[in-house]
C-alpha cells in the first residue's frame, strides 16, 4: 500500500512512535489517569503479561460450535508460543465501515475471515495485500499453498485482476433438499417405490401444486416449494436459464439479458400462483430460526438450501427421511449451482504480515480442518447428536473431510452420505458470483430488483434495468473513470498561505499608521498570548481544515491512494447522478416538520409550567429530562418502545383496538417516528420560552385587561408578539439541529427500511467513513454549508416582518 | 346593586380561576405521565426477565419472584381474547365447549405419559383424584381452567377468520380440534408448568475436545443419586423439550437443602480437564445451585452459585482455571476446598455433586431485579467503556475550562488592538457546520498517528471552544475594573491577575462550562464513531451502541445500559441546574 501524505508531516514518525509506545506501554498523560482511575473503578489489576506478538483476527463468527475453529487457534498458539492470536468477532456483525476504517486509520487487524464476493471489492481499493508474493515465496515447500488444490469457484473469487488477495476457506453449495415422505404421499414415486425429486421448473410447479395443503380457511398449513427462501436465490435461478450476469472481462453488467428477465418472470408467475409475494413472505416470516427450520417441521416439502443444512436436520430431526438433490433447472439445461464462503485475507498495513500469512496457511490446511471437524465431532457426540461436517474449499481437504468424517462415521445415516456426496460432485462445476468492485451493489440491487418484480412494483424488466444502471455506474466510477492528476499538496499549501498576504501587507500598513505606545505594545502581546489556545486550534482544526476540505472537494480522494483532481466532477455526480442525494435531501427537508411541532409544543409546555403552582418545579423537571437524556440511551429506549410487535406503543395501540403501523421498520413510518422521538425532548427550549414569558412586564396584561381582553386575546396580542425573538432564536437552532441530524438514525435504523432514513449528514459519513470518498464526501458537505446559510438568510429577513425587538418599539 | 354585581363577577372570577387551576393541574399531570413514561418503561423493562418482556399484552409492573419452596409447581395463564373475526358473543358461548375439549384431550394426552403423576405432585393435594372422580370443586376448577387456557392461548394465535365473514361457533370449534395435537399441549404443558432438573453432563479438555460424563449411556441422567436424608421425593427421568433429563421435585423446608451425586469415571486425567457443564431445567425460584468436584487429588467448590432464575434450559460452566478464549456461556470458577476431604475416590474418577439450595426471598427478589445489571457489569465490558468516558470527562472538562476563560480573559479584560476582531474571527467560526471540517481533521488525526486513540477526543478541548469562550468573556465583561487595578498596582502581571484575582470571580460560569462539557463528552458518539476502532478505547456512547448491535433482543440488558448512561446526565442537570441554567439563558438570549 502507498500510502501519501496529505500535509507535510514532521508529526508522522513521532506520531507512529506515540501510537507505537500507547500499544505497549504507558503513554503521557493519557495512560496514567487511565490507570489511576483503572484502580479506582476495577481495582487495581494491571500486571502486564510477558511480551508475546498479538496477532487480531477479525470476523469470527460468535457460538458453541466455534470451539473447532478455536481448537485449531490454540494448535497455532502452541506452535508459536511468542504468539497471542486476538480473535474478534468485529467486521462479521458490524458493517464493513470498521474494517475500512480501521485500515485506513492504520490499525487494521492482521487476519480477516472475510465473505469471499466481497474480495474483489477491498482488492480494488487496495485493502487488502495481495498473497501472491507469499505463494510464490514458498515455492515447493511443504507447507505451500497450491492454487490447484482449490475448487475453480473458491480460487477465482478470491483473486482480483491475476492477484491472489486471499485463501478460501469453506465453502457451500446449493442443492434441493426434498422431503420424501411427503413426496411419497402426494405419489411421486417410481415403478420401485422409489422418490423422484423434480428435475425441471415445470416439475416444481407441479409438485408444489400437490404438495401444498390450504386449511380451511385458507391460510397454509404448507407450501410444496418456495423458490425464494434462503438467501440470495436469483443469482441460482439466472445462472440455470444461461445467464452470466457480468460480462466476461468484467467491465459490463448484463443485468438486461432477456434470461434473466425470463427468469424473473418465472418467478413471479410462480408467486402469484401461489397467491401473491406478500401472502408467501407473510409464510415465510412465520417460519423462523434454526430449531424451527420449516423444511425439518414438513412446513415446506422440498426447499433450494445450502449444504449446512444437513446438519440442521441431524441435530433437529436425525430420523427425518429426507433426499438431496441437484436444484431443478429449465428445461434443457444442464444442472447448476453455486457456491459462496468465506477466506483469509491480510488487511493492507497489518503489522505482522508474516505471521498472518503462517497463520492463514495453518488455518487452511487440512491439518486444522482434521482438528477442527474432530473437535466438532465430539462436541455434537457429547450432546447426542450427529456431527455433519461443513466442507472446506481445498479439494484435498474435502477428500479427507469425506473419508474421515463422512464414510468412516458410524453415527451417520445413508442418506446423509448420499446427500453429502451430491455436494461435493457439484462443487468442481460450482458457479460463483462474479468477482467485480461492485459486488456488493450487484447483489443489493439484485435482491432490491427481486422484490419490486415480486410485489408487482415495476416489471421484471424495468427492475433489472434500474439494477442495471446502478451497478454501472459503481463500475464506471471505479474503474473506467480517467484518473485526474495528482495534487502537489506543497503547491497547493502555498497558493493558499499566499492568500494571506494580503493580510498581513495590510497589517504592516496599519501599524507603519498608527503609533503603538509602549503600553499598548504590552497589552497587544499579552492579549495575543492569551488567544493563543485559540489561535492554534483555529489554525490546526479549522483553517487548515477549512482550505482542505475546499481543495478535496475537487478531487476524489480515498485515503489509500493519492489524491487526483476532479475538477468539478464530485458536485456534477452529487446533482446529476447520485439518487441518494436528492434521497437524503428529502429525507431531511421533510424532518423539518419537527420544527414547528416541537416549538408549539415547547411553547405549550412552558406556558403550561410558568403557572404559580404548588410543586411547579419537579413538573418542570419532569418535562425537561427527556432532552439531557444521552441521544444514545434515548435512541435505544425509543427502539424498544417502537417495537412493532411487544413494544410499548403498539401495545398500548392495540389495547384501544388499533394495530399501530411497524414504525422504524416500515419506509413510511421511520421519519414520523424519529420525529415522535424528537418530541419527547421539545422541554428543552423550555428555560429559554420561561426566561422569555418572566421577561414580559406584567403592565402589558393589566392594561390589556382594563382594555377588556381575553385569555386567548392576552395570548395572541401580548405573550406571543412578545416572544418572537424567542420563537425566532429557537426556530433558527432548531433549524440548524435537524438539517444535521444523524445520531439517532445511526443507531435507530442505519438508514433504513429502504434508505427512508438516510438523512443528508448521515450520506456525508457514509461518503466520507464508509466508502471512504473524501473528496465527494466534502462537496456534500459543501452543499450543506450552502443550504444552512441560505436557511439562515431567508429567517434572517423574514424575520423582519414578524420578530419584535421590545427596544425598537420603544 | 353595583356592590352585588361586583359580588357576584368576583365570585364567578374566584370559580373560574379555580376551574383554571384545576384544569391545569390535571393538563400537567397528564403531560408528566406521557413524558416520563418512557422512563418508567425503560426502568421496568431493566427490571424484567426475558420471558416477561416477550408476554402481549406487556405487564406493566415486573414480576416479583415467587417464594418457591417445592417444586414442580404450576403457574397461573391469563385472559384469552378472541381471535381476529370472533365476536365477543360468539367466544361466550363457545369458549366452555372448546374448554370442554381441550380438556378431555389434555387428560388423554398427559394420562399416557409419565407427567400424570408429576403433574400430581405439581398440584395441590388430591385434586387430580378429585377430577378422576369428577367432583367437582372451586379449587380445582381454577387449575383446571389455567390449563385448559394455556393450550388455548398456544393454539389461538393461529386462528384468523378468513375474508371478512365472522367464524361461526362450529368452524371456530373444528379450528380448535383441528391444531390441538399432542404437541401443542406438551408446548402448552411446559409452559405453565415449573420444574427442576438435571440434563447432560459435559466436561472439556484443555484441547477442547468434549465428553459425555454418562459414560456407557446415552441419556444416563437417572445415574444421578440423591444424598440420603435429605428432603426431596425420589427422582424420575422425564423428556423435557428434547432434553433427556432427570427431575427432581423437592420440598424446602428453612436452610434445607438438596444434593445429587454422580460419580463418572474420566476419559482423561483430571488435570487435563478444563471445565464440566451441565444442563440444568430451572423452576424460576431464584434458588441456587452449586457444584462439589471430587477427585483423588482434592475437591473444588464453585466459587458462586447457579441461579434458577428461568425456566427453561440453562447450561451451567464451572471451570477449573480461567475461562477459555471463545467460551461465550457464562462461566463460574472452581476453587480449591481443603476442607473436605475424599478418601474413597479412585484415581481416573470424579464424584460430582450438585446441592440445591434455598435462596432468601430478599435474596431472590434482589438477584431478579439486578440481573440485567450485573450482566452489564460482570459479563459485558460496561466497567471499562465507563472508565474511558470518566477519563475523557476529566481531560476535557480540565482543558476546557483552562483555555476557554484562558483566552475569554483575553478577550474581555486587555484591551489591545485587533481584539474585537478576533472576536468576531471567533464567533463566525460556529456559523460552519461541524461536517465540513470533520473530514480533514480525520485526515489530520490520522497524518499524526492518533486514530485509534483518545487525542482526538479530548486534545481539542484544550484549545478552547467558541461557545465557552463566548459565555466566559460575558462573564468577565460584567466583573468591576477596580480589584483588577489593584492587583496590577501591587505589580501582579497580566497571567497573576488571570489566575489569582479573575478566575475565583467567575466560578459560576466556570460550573456553567463544566456542566456543558460533561454533557457535550457524555453525549458524544459521533467523535469516538469516527475515531476509535478498538473496543477497549471506546467510551459509553459508542460501547453501548456496540452492545445494542451485537445483543439486538436483549431489551433488559440494553435497557439497563440506557439507564445507567441517562442517569449521571439526570443527576448532573438536577444538582446543577442552577449553573446550567444560567449558562443556557446566557447564551441563548444575550447572543
Amino acid at each position: 500500500m502507498e500510502s501519501t501524505s496529505l500535509f507535510f508531516n514532521p508529526f508522522r514518525a513521532f506520531g507512529r512512535l506515540w501510537r507505537r509506545k500507547q500499544r505497549r506501554t504507558a503513554f503521557a498523560v493519557n495512560r496514567i489517569v487511565a490507570i489511576i482511575l483503572a484502580c479506582l473503578f476495577t481495582g487495581c489489576d494491571t500486571s502486564r503479561k510477558p511480551e508475546k506478538i498479538e496477532l487480531v483476527v477479525w470476523g469470527l463468527s460468535q457460538g458453541e460450535y466455534m470451539v473447532g475453529t478455536y481448537a485449531a487457534i490454540d494448535a497455532f498458539e502452541r506452535a508459536h508460543p511468542n504468539v497471542d492470536v486476538v480473535p474478534s468477532v468485529s467486521g462479521r456483525i458490524l458493517n464493513p465501515q470498521k474494517l475500512m476504517t480501521a485500515i485506513v486509520g492504520g490499525v487494521p487487524p492482521d487476519v480477516i475471515f472475510q465473505d469471499r464476493f466481497t474480495i474483489g471489492g477491498w482488492a480494488s481499493r487496495d485493502a487488502f495485500t495481495p498473497l501472491d508474493s507469499f505463494i510464490v515465496r514458498d515455492g515447493h515447500t511443504l507447507s505451500r499453498v497450491s492454487p490447484e488444490d482449490f475448487y475453480p469457484a473458491t480460487w477465482s473469487e478470491a483473486a482480483y485482476k491475476g492477484k491472489v488477495y486471499a485463501i478460501p476457506y469453506d465453502v457451500d453449495v446449493r442443492v434441493l433438499f426434498y422431503n420424501k415422505t411427503l413426496l411419497r404421499q402426494a405419489g411421486f414415486v417410481d415403478r420401485h417405490g422409489e422418490v423422484i425429486p423434480p428435475r425441471t421448473w415445470d416439475d416444481l410447479v407441479h409438485y408444489n401444486k400437490k404438495l401444498t395443503v390450504v386449511d380451511k380457511l385458507g391460510s397454509y398449513r404448507r407450501i410444496g416449494f418456495l423458490p425464494l427462501y434462503g438467501p440470495g436465490s436469483f443469482y441460482l435461478y439466472g445462472w440455470q436459464n444461461g445467464a452470466r450476469f457480468m460480462s466476461e472481462d468484467g467491465k459490463h453488467c448484463e443485468l438486461t439479458d432477456p434470461r434473466l428477465t425470463v427468469a424473473m418472470q418465472w418467478l413471479v408467475d410462480y408467486h402469484d400462483a401461489l397467491g401473491g409475494m406478500s401472502r408467501a413472505e407473510a409464510y415465510m416470516k412465520s417460519l423462523m430460526g434454526l430449531a424451527s427450520d420449516p423444511f425439518v417441521n414438513d412446513q415446506l416439502a422440498m426447499v433450494v438450501d445450502g449444504n449446512w443444512a444437513v446438519g440442521n436436520i441431524a441435530r433437529y430431526r436425525p430420523d427425518m427421511d429426507f433426499g438431496i438433490a441437484p436444484a431443478p433447472v429449465p428445461a434443457g439445461q444442464p444442472y447448476i449451482t453455486w457456491s459462496g464462503g468465506f477466506s483469509l485475507a491480510i488487511p493492507s498495513g497489518a503489522k505482522h504480515p508474516e505471521l498472518a500469512w503462517q497463520f492463514i496457511k495453518w488455518m487452511s490446511s487440512t491439518e486444522a480442518w482434521r482438528i477442527r471437524h474432530q473437535v466438532l465431532q465430539q462436541f455434537y457426540r457429547s450432546r447426542g447428536t450427529t456431527y455433519v461436517p461443513v466442507l472446506s474449499a481445498n479439494r484435498k481437504t474435502n477428500e479427507m473431510v469425506l473419508q474421515e468424517f463422512v464414510e468412516k462415521n458410524p453415527d451417520l445415516k445413508e442418506n446423509y452420505k448420499e446427500g453429502l456426496r451430491v455436494c461435493v460432485a457439484l462443487l468442481p462445476q460450482s458457479k460463483f458470483r462474479p468477482v467485480t468492485p461492485a459486488a456488493e451493489t450487484l447483489w443489493d440491487q439484485l435482491l432490491r430488483a427481486t422484490n419490486y418484480a415480486m410485489y408487482h412494483l415495476m416489471s421484471p424488466a424495468k427492475a433489472l434495468a434500474e439494477a442495471e444502471r446502478v451497478v454501472e455506474a459503481t463500475l464506471e466510477r471505479v474503474e473506467r473513470r480517467v484518473p485526474g492528476a495528482q495534487i502537489d499538496w506543497w503547491l497547493m499549501s502555498f497558493l493558499l498561505l499566499s492568500l494571506s498576504v494580503p493580510v498581513v501587507v495590510f497589517a504592516l500598513w496599519r501599524k507603519r499608521q498608527v503609533r503603538i505606545g509602549k503600553q499598548t505594545r504590552r497589552a497587544l502581546f499579552a492579549g495575543l498570548f492569551f488567544i493563543s489556545p485559540w489561535a492554534i486550534g483555529f489554525l490546526f482544526l479549522w483553517a487548515v481544515p477549512v482550505a482542505a476540505s475546499i481543495v478535496l472537494s475537487f478531487t476524489t480522494y480515498d485515503v489509500l491512494h493519492p489524491a487526483r483532481w476532479a475538477g468539478f466532477g464530485n458536485y456534477v455526480e452529487l446533482f446529476t447522478e447520485d439518487p441518494l442525494f436528492w434521497k437524503s435531501l428529502w429525507n431531511t427537508a421533510f424532518m423539518i416538520i419537527e420544527v414547528p411541532l416541537g416549538l408549539t409544543v415547547g411553547l405549550m409546555i412552558a406556558l403550561l409550567l410558568n403557572a404559580k403552582l404548588k410543586g411547579i418545579a419537579v413538573y418542570r423537571a419532569i418535562f425537561y429530562l427527556p432532552a439531557v437524556v444521552p441521544l444514545v440511551a434515548s435512541s435505544i429506549l425509543w427502539i424498544w418502545l417502537f417495537q412493532p410487535s411487544n413494544g410499548l406503543i403498539n401495545s398500548a395501540l392495540r389495547i384501544l383496538g388499533i394495530e399501530g403501523p411497524a414504525w422504524l421498520w416500515s419506509p413510511v413510518w421511520s421519519k414520523p417516528s424519529i420525529i415522535l422521538m424528537g418530541l419527547w425532548s421539545a422541554g428543552s427550549g423550555m428555560i429559554i420560552w420561561l426566561a422569555g414569558l418572566r421577561g414580559i412586564s406584567d403592565d402589558l396584561y393589566e392594561a390589556a385587561e382594563i382594555d377588556g381582553a381575553g385569555q386567548w386575546a392576552k395570548f395572541f396580542y401580548i405573550t406571543l408578539p412578545m416572544l418572537t425573538p424567542y420563537i425566532f432564536y429557537n426556530m433558527v437552532m432548531g433549524l440548524i439541529g435537524t438539517l444535521q441530524i444523524f445520531t439517532s438514525a445511526y443507531i435507530m435504523t442505519q438508514g433504513g427500511p429502504v434508505d427512508s432514513t438516510l438523512f443528508y449528514v448521515y450520506h456525508i459519513f457514509n461518503g466520507a467513513f464508509r466508502y471512504f470518498r473524501m473528496g465527494y464526501a466534502s462537496a456534500l458537505a459543501w452543499v450543506l454549508f450552502v443550504i444552512i446559510m441560505l436557511f439562515t438568510l431567508v429567517q434572517m429577513k423574514l424575520s423582519k416582518k414578524w420578530v419584535y425587538y421590545e427596544e425598537e418599539g420603544r | 346593586m353595583k356592590k352585588k354585581d361586583d359580588n357576584i363577577a368576583s365570585k364567578e372570577r374566584f370559580l373560574f380561576a379555580r376551574t383554571r387551576r384545576l384544569f391545569l393541574y390535571a393538563l400537567i399531570a397528564v403531560g408528566s405521565v406521557v413524558f416520563s413514561f418512557p422512563f418508567y418503561w425503560m426502568l421496568v423493562t431493566s427490571f424484567k426477565s426475558d420471558a416477561e418482556i416477550m408476554v402481549t399484552p406487556p405487564e406493566w409492573f415486573p414480576a416479583v419472584p415467587a417464594d418457591v419452596e417445592r417444586s414442580p409447581y404450576v403457574v397461573s395463564g391469563a385472559h384469552i381474547a378472541p381471535p381476529p373475526g370472533v365476536t365477543e358473543e360468539v367466544w361466550d358461548r363457545v369458549l366452555p365447549a372448546l374448554e370442554q375439549y381441550v380438556w378431555k384431550a389434555l387428560v388423554r394426552h398427559l394420562d399416557k405419559s409419565e407427567q400424570r403423576r408429576l403433574l400430581h405432585s405439581a398440584l395441590p393435594d388430591s385434586s387430580w383424584e378429585m377430577q378422576m372422580a369428577a367432583v367437582a370443586g372451586d379449587r380445582w376448577n381454577t387449575w383446571k381452567r389455567q390449563m385448559t387456557h394455556a393450550v388455548l392461548r398456544r393454539v389461538m394465535p393461529a386462528i384468523t377468520a378468513k375474508g371478512d365473514k365472522p367464524l361461526s361457533t362450529e368452524e371456530l370449534l373444528a379450528l380448535v380440534m383441528d391444531r390441538t395435537t399432542p404437541e401443542e399441549i406438551q408446548r402448552a404443558f411446559t409452559s405453565i408448568y415449573r420444574t427442576f432438573a438435571l440434563g447432560r453432563l459435559t466436561a472439556q479438555d484443555v484441547g477442547r475436545f468434549t465428553f459425555n460424563l454418562y459414560t456407557g449411556n446415552p441419556h444416563g441422567a437417572e445415574a444421578w443419586r440423591l444424598e440420603p436424608g435429605e428432603a426431596a421425593r425420589s427422582a424420575s427421568q422425564l423428556i423435557l423439550e428434547r432434553e433427556s433429563a432427570i427431575e427432581v421435585p423437592y420440598l424446602l423446608k428453612g436452610d434445607s437443602s438438596v444434593m445429587m451425586s454422580y460419580s463418572a469415571r474420566l476419559p482423561v486425567p483430571v488435570e487435563e480437564i478444563n471445565n464440566v457443564s451441565l444442563m440444568l431445567h430451572g423452576d424460576a425460584s431464584y434458588n441456587s445451585v452449586n457444584l462439589i468436584v471430587e477427585t483423588a487429588g482434592g475437591a473444588y467448590t464453585s466459587a458462586e452459585g447457579f441461579l434458577l432464575d428461568t425456566y427453561t434450559w440453562k447450561t451451567a460452566v464451572w471451570a477449573f482455571g480461567p475461562p477459555q478464549q471463545g467460551q461465550v456461556l457464562p462461566t463460574v470458577r472452581l476453587m480449591r476446598d481443603t476442607n473436605s476431604f475424599s478418601s474413597n475416590i479412585g484415581p481416573g474418577w470424579v464424584k460430582l455433586s450438585v446441592v440445591l439450595s434455598k435462596t432468601s426471598r430478599w435474596q431472590a427478589i434482589l438477584q431478579k431485579f439486578t440481573a440485567s445489571y450485573r450482566e452489564l457489569i460482570e459479563y459485558l465490558p460496561f466497567l471499562t467503556y465507563l472508565r474511558n468516558t470518566v477519563i475523557l470527562l476529566v481531560l476535557n472538562i480540565i482543558a476546557q475550562l483552562f483555555a476557554s476563560s484562558f483566552v475569554a480573559y483575553g478577550l474581555s479584560r486587555i484591551r489591545w488592538p485587533g481584539r474585537d476582531l478576533v472576536f468576531v474571527v471567533i464567533l463566525s467560526t460556529v456559523m460552519l457546520p461541524g461536517q465540513v471540517t470533520m473530514i480533514p481533521q480525520f485526515l489530520i488525526w490520522r497524518e499524526l498517528g492518533m486514530y485509534n486513540t483518545w487525542l482526538p477526543l479530548w486534545l481539542p478541548s484544550l484549545f478552547g471552544s467558541a461557545f465557552n469562550i463566548f459565555l466566559l468573556r460575558q462573564f468577565f465583561m460584567t466583573l468591576p475594573k477596580d480589584v483588577e487595578d489593584a492587583a496590577r498596582i501591587d505589580g501582579c502581571g497580566y497571567f497573576g491577575t488571570y489566575w489569582r484575582i479573575m478566575l475565583p470571580q467567575i466560578k459560576p460560569a466556570l460550573a456553567a462550562v463544566a456542566v456543558f462539557q460533561f454533557m457535550g463528552t457524555w453525549n458524544n458518539f459521533m467523535g469516538p464513531l469516527i475515531y476509535i476502532s478498538s473496543d477497549q478505547l471506546a467510551p459509553l456512547a459508542l460501547g453501548i451502541y456496540t452492545l445494542q448491535t451485537v445483543h439486538r433482543t436483549a431489551w433488559a440488558m440494553l435497557m439497563a445500559a440506557a439507564a445507567l448512561m441517562a442517569l449521571p446526565t439526570v443527576l448532573v442537570f438536577l444538582f446543577a441546574q442552577k449553573y446550567f441554567m444560567k449558562g443556557v439563558t446566557f447564551t441563548g438570549i444575550k447572543g
